[in-house]
């Protein structure tokens, strides 16, 4: 079959393929930004073992959800270990806690000893899931005496 | 037809932008500078906002253990858009420029009652305490400069580089406010006014002589972002150009100050007041391997061993360096630290006190500069204005150490009493220990 293709045909399919090339091209650029893989959000909610891995009067550090788990007569609280002056991560010393940044310490129990900060550490809520295991919610912060009682 | 040329040219220069689009997306402009393929994201623990500056700047020193990036990231401080992976749009907004302690910015980067102002405790209140400082206000030279050519009747600061108010006078020297100098507007002779136009260089707000040896940043960042001679960035951020001058060494904040950054502007020349021009010695050092005693202090002056050893930070108080948080007259009624001040005298050592309190000045100072252990219970000198000279501790055996707070190097210092010197006792200034203690230039 031959197919003659005058000058007018020519720039009619080339106009088309452009068109198309464009549009795909775009398309190809609205997959990448619709699929742009957003990290993240940082965890809050950390699940731990269950309540009887952690004796009475048992201070126990949780570093990945930066909060340290203490249960006493009470019942179980835990307390963060971001600092309240400027949030940087504090240091376990003789006798608590100390930031690294600018000094400020805390007792055993998260107590406020020395500034800059100007208050004691947040405590955070603490709870059960279904199977029992202890969780904890580092974003919710929950009052100083509160106690989970299990 | 019209309307098919039309066509045409738009779906070619469709085609053209998505070339040029796709292009510009597989060779972003981070990638030149730390070879990031793609942007690296920080969310910093104070703000919680994502920032992408270290997809640039990876590799740029932390600025100090006090500042950790993890924790403040670049923007609360430096402002800039955080999201921004384009060198100019990213740098938008930025507080200060390069330099955001600059005294014009200060407030709004490193203020804060979290931070370094609002506190009423003067100790607290860094921003405060700086700029009434008498070496931001200049106060002291304006003052005497216009006394001396019979502009004021007296000696007592009137104005400064720039109007500033304490509302707290602590001191009996200490002035209300200071109103801003301008030699032209108050129509001050001519000697004031080639003063205010040739001498002002070396307050906290100038920019620095732009030559060897005197080059610093403004502001906070004078004293405390080390430079070096030829004022190059020498650290590891891909960004900044390594040829050019007015950067500090690294990216870095530090209370271990050398002397070598208080010289970018200390013992460096003189002043004509003659001629109203800076006069600058010659005979200083091009590189800093020079001994440090023939090539810093002034060829006129003598200076005992521990002058000329230790840094200014050894000895002189945050008080009187950093000031007291009260408008002063002149450097005189700040600086008073003496030799016995260190030595003690023929009657007794120097004062001490013990630290009592975990939040004491001198443990928050001992901790920022690691160079001596603190802990309650320890003793330590103080000043005759009960400022602590807290890396000078008292051991149990009654002798004192001192720790280099830049070079961690140890001293014992020897005191007066007790020993054979025949100081009078009427005469205990620094300036009659040298005529004994004084170390002459070769």
């Amino acid at each position: 079959m031959n197919v003659q293709l005058n000058r007018r045909g020519f720039l009619d399919l080339l106009t088309r393929a452009l068109l198309w090339f464009s549009g795909a091209t775009g398309l190809v650029g609205l997959v990448r930004f619709l699929s742009y893989d957003r990290e993240p959000a940082s965890k809050g909610l950390y699940t731990l073992e269950f309540p009887v891995a952690y004796p009475l009067g048992s201070i126990t550090p949780i570093p990945e959800a930066t909060v340290f788990l203490i249960r006493d007569q009470t019942g179980f609280y835990a307390r963060s270990l971001i600092c309240p002056h400027l949030g940087c991560v504090l240091e376990k010393n003789e006798g608590g806690y100390q930031c690294p940044c600018h000094g400020s310490r805390f007792g055993e129990l998260g107590e406020l000893v020395n500034g800059p900060a100007s208050h004691s550490l947040t405590s955070v809520w603490l709870g059960l899931d279904e199977e029992g295991r202890l969780v904890v919610d580092v974003r919710t912060e929950v009052a100083w005496e509160w106690r989970l009682m299990v | 037809m019209r309307a098919r040329q039309g066509l045409f040219l738009g779906s070619l220069l469709l085609l053209v932008g998505f070339v040029v689009a796709g292009f510009r997306e597989l060779r972003p402009s981070y990638v030149s500078y730390a070879g990031n393929a793609r942007p690296l994201r920080l969310v910093p623990s104070l703000t919680g906002e994502p920032e992408y500056c270290l997809t640039c700047h990876q590799g740029i020193e932390e600025i100090s253990p006090a500042h950790p990036v993890e924790v403040f990231g670049c923007v609360s401080c430096h402002g800039g858009e955080a999201l921004a992976l384009d060198p100019d749009k990213a740098h938008q907004g930025l507080i200060g420029g390069r330099n955001p302690a600059d005294f014009s910015v200060v407030e709004q980067s490193c203020g804060g009652s979290d931070c370094h102002s609002g506190s009423p405790d003067d100790h607290r209140d860094h921003i405060a305490r700086a700029l009434t400082s008498i070496q931001s206000t200049y106060a002291g030279a304006i003052a005497q400069v216009r006394f001396a050519f019979g502009d004021q009747p007296d000696q007592s600061a009137r104005y400064g580089i720039q109007a500033v108010q304490d509302l707290v006078v602590t001191t009996d020297t200490g002035v209300l406010q200071l109103e801003t100098f301008d030699p032209f507007l108050l129509q001050d002779p001519e000697p004031i006014q080639d003063f205010a136009e040739r001498c002002l260089t070396c307050h906290l707000y100038a920019e620095p002589i732009v030559e060897v040896g005197y080059h610093r940043l403004t502001g906070c960042s004078a004293c405390h972002s080390p430079g070096n001679l030829m004022g190059m960035y020498v650290g590891d951020d891909p960004t900044v150009d390594r040829s050019e001058s007015g950067h500090a060494a690294q990216h870095r904040l530090t209370t271990s100050i050398s002397y070598t950054q208080c010289n970018a502007c200390h013992n460096r020349g003189n002043y004509s007041l003659v001629e109203m021009v800076f006069r600058p010695r010659e005979d200083l050092p091009t590189d800093q391997r020079a001994p440090r005693l023939q090539d810093y202090y002034q060829p006129i002056a003598q200076f005992t061993l521990c002058e000329w050893e230790l840094d200014c930070v050894d000895c002189h108080t945050s008080g009187e360096a950093m000031g007291d948080g009260d408008l002063h007259s002149s450097q005189a009624e700040v600086q008073y630290v003496q030799c016995k001040t260190c030595h003690g005298t023929l009657e007794g050592p120097p004062l001490t006190y013990t630290i009592q309190d975990p939040e004491d000045l001198a443990m928050r100072r001992a901790f920022l500069n690691p160079a001596i252990d603190l802990s309650v219970g320890d003793t330590v000198l103080m000043t005759t204005l009960g400022e602590a000279l807290w890396s000078i501790k008292k051991m149990p055996d009654g002798t004192f150490i001192q720790a280099g707070r830049a070079t961690n190097i140890t001293y014992e210092i020897p005191l007066v009493v007790g020993s054979e010197c025949e100081q009078n006792l009427e005469e205990q200034e620094s300036r009659y220990c040298h005529a004994c203690h004084a170390v002459e230039r070769p």
